[in-house]
């Protein structure tokens, strides 16, 4: 320390230079301040408190001038937040204060090495100036032009970046500005306007913006900084991020697998779709051909059953047509049968073979036949035969009955043919009637306790010929008989309504 | 809520290299001890029979 009248050195003397007599005890405590805030502003500087440290350090020259450390620092300063002549301005001060042995000398000399350099610094600072006019004009979109611009050229000026984050915040586009306070909060963690606009963007932006404004970059390391009191702390966050087993996955690992799924979802985004149809275009000919081809087979396919429907149902009728003449598993046919049964009759008239083969012989056959001569010879056979049917199945019948079988359904089965080949009136018609009654009658009778129940039917038709025996024929000698069974039917007390 | 207008009239021009000299020039250097020393000086005149009634002020 000098006095400030001769220039001695007064660092050990209290109050009066020893040279002079200069009062110098006041001089030396500005001096002190000086020097405090100068020291202030170092440590200000040395957590990138660039704001904090120019306050301090501006403090430190209006004590004294002077301080060529405070204003070597200051001019520093500027330069790294991009203002180039302010640096220079400082710089050139302090080399005009100290000449010799001033490391202000040694920054212009590197300035003025790369004029290349200096002139695209100065044309940022131009292009910051000409937008803060555009500003002024309400062209907030040309400032914006003019400040990318500027920022390009020099990437440090902070003031450009300020303004160009607030214009963003002005068109409300917070992740764009949260993008350029990230970058404002590397240079200078501290800046009281940029605090403000990261907090507006905190409150007014998106997740997206918050996203975006994320850490700060320190010595190229991404880390979060906060202030607790006095102390800025400075928390990095680095390429390792903790999973939540607590393992570390390496930040290049977790970029790698991004750029992945990146490059999965634009092959799968632009590319695939295109495929994909291409793809479907071509299934879809495939379908539509096979379809058609599917089409034509299925109507030639119900062509084909059609025809063959038809076919069967001819086939049908000619088998039903054969199967008279020919017969089924060697049993004759109704033609055969009819030849044989005439054949007996022409041997003998009275013969029961010829009466029990033309029984055999179906009406309906008959009726269906298409043959004239077979419905010819048929018809003769039945006019012949007929009478002497009803009384050899009849007597048959009652035979059966009254040999005492057990199953009396061989006299029910002759008096009903009896009974098929009678006419009403004609003699001998109610013991037709009454004998087929009667062997209903002992179906029911002659059939086991437990079985009974499957002969109701049978003791149904018996009540209705002995009813019509009584109630149409009187006269008959079967009449008190048949009432007798009709009282006996009564007592029985079976149901016989479903008959 | 940031006043655009307001905020804007904080942003002053960005001096340019061209302009250093005349910034220089113009840079008003006195600092306090250029203040104090005159003072000083001034109140040693007083008490030679400079300009009276002139007191050096305690820092």
């Amino acid at each position: 320390m000098l006095c400030y009248q001769c220039g001695y050195d007064i660092s050990t003397v209290k109050s009066v230079c020893p040279n002079c007599g200069a009062a110098v005890a006041d001089y030396k405590k500005i001096v002190y301040l000086s020097n405090y805030f100068y020291n202030e502003g170092l440590e200000k500087a040395k957590v990138r408190n660039l704001q904090g440290a120019v306050s301090s350090l501006r403090q430190s020259l209006r004590f004294i001038k002077e301080n060529i450390p405070a204003r070597n620092l200051l001019g520093l300063i500027y330069y790294e937040t991009g203002e180039i002549a302010n640096a220079l301005s400082e710089w050139v001060i302090s080399v005009n204060i100290q000449p010799e042995d001033n490391l202000a000398d040694a920054y212009i000399a590197l300035l003025q090495s790369n004029q290349n350099r200096l002139d695209k610094m100065n044309q940022a600072a131009r292009k910051y100036n000409q937008a803060l006019d555009y500003c002024d004009q309400g062209s907030n979109d040309l400032a914006v032009i003019q400040l990318k611009s500027a920022l390009s050229t020099n990437p440090r000026f902070l003031r450009a970046r300020q303004l160009l984050s607030l214009l963003y915040l002005q068109a409300k586009d917070y992740t764009a500005a949260a993008k350029e306070l990230k970058k404002l909060r590397s240079v200078d963690a501290a800046n009281t306007t940029t605090m403000k606009y990261i907090k507006e963007v905190e409150e007014e932006g998106g997740e997206m913006a918050l996203i975006t404004l994320g850490g700060k970059k320190v010595g190229g390391e991404e880390a979060i900084s906060y202030k607790n009191g006095n102390e800025t702390i400075i928390q990095p966050t680095g390429g390792m991020a903790p999973s939540l087993d607590g393992t570390v996955i390496p930040g290049g690992l977790i970029n790698l697998l991004i750029g992945m799924l990146v490059g999965a979802a634009i092959i799968g985004f632009l590319f695939m779709p295109g495929r994909i149809q291409s793809i479907r275009n071509d299934a879809q000919e495939q379908l539509k051909a096979l379809s058609e081809q599917a089409d034509a087979r299925n109507t030639e396919i119900l062509e084909k059953e059609e025809e063959i429907g038809t076919l069967k149902s001819e086939i049908a009728a000619l088998t039903e047509e054969v199967a008279m003449y020919t017969g089924e598993d060697g049993k004759s046919s109704a033609a055969e049968t009819l030849e044989q049964a005439a054949t007996a009759y022409l041997n003998d008239s009275s013969s029961g073979e010829a009466m029990q083969l033309f029984a055999q012989i179906d009406p309906q056959v008959v009726e269906n036949t298409q043959s004239a001569s077979f419905k010819e010879l048929y018809a003769s056979l039945e006019s012949r035969l007929k009478p002497q049917m009803r009384n050899y199945y009849y007597n048959r019948g009652v035979e059966a009955l009254q040999s005492g079988s057990s199953d009396p359904a061989e006299a029910v089965k002759a008096l009903e043919t009896a009974y098929s080949y009678s006419n009403t009136g004609e003699d001998g018609y109610t013991s037709v009637i009454y004998y087929l009654a009667e062997s209903y009658y002992q179906q029911y009778m002659r059939a086991d306790t437990d079985e009974k129940e499957n002969y109701v039917s049978s003791l149904a038709k018996a009540k209705q010929y002995f009813t019509e025996v009584v109630e149409e024929h009187p006269l008959s000698q079967h009449v008190e008989s048949a009432n007798d069974r009709l009282n006996a039917i009564q007592a029985f007390g079976v149901n016989l309504s479903g008959e | 809520m940031i006043n655009f207008e307001e905020e804007l009239k904080k942003y002053q021009p960005s001096l340019e290299v061209g302009d250093v000299q005349d910034a220089i020039y113009n840079q008003d250097l006195t600092d306090v001890s250029d203040i104090v020393v005159r003072m000083m000086k001034d109140g040693l005149e007083g008490e030679r029979g400079g300009k009276p009634g002139m007191t050096i002020p305690k820092l």
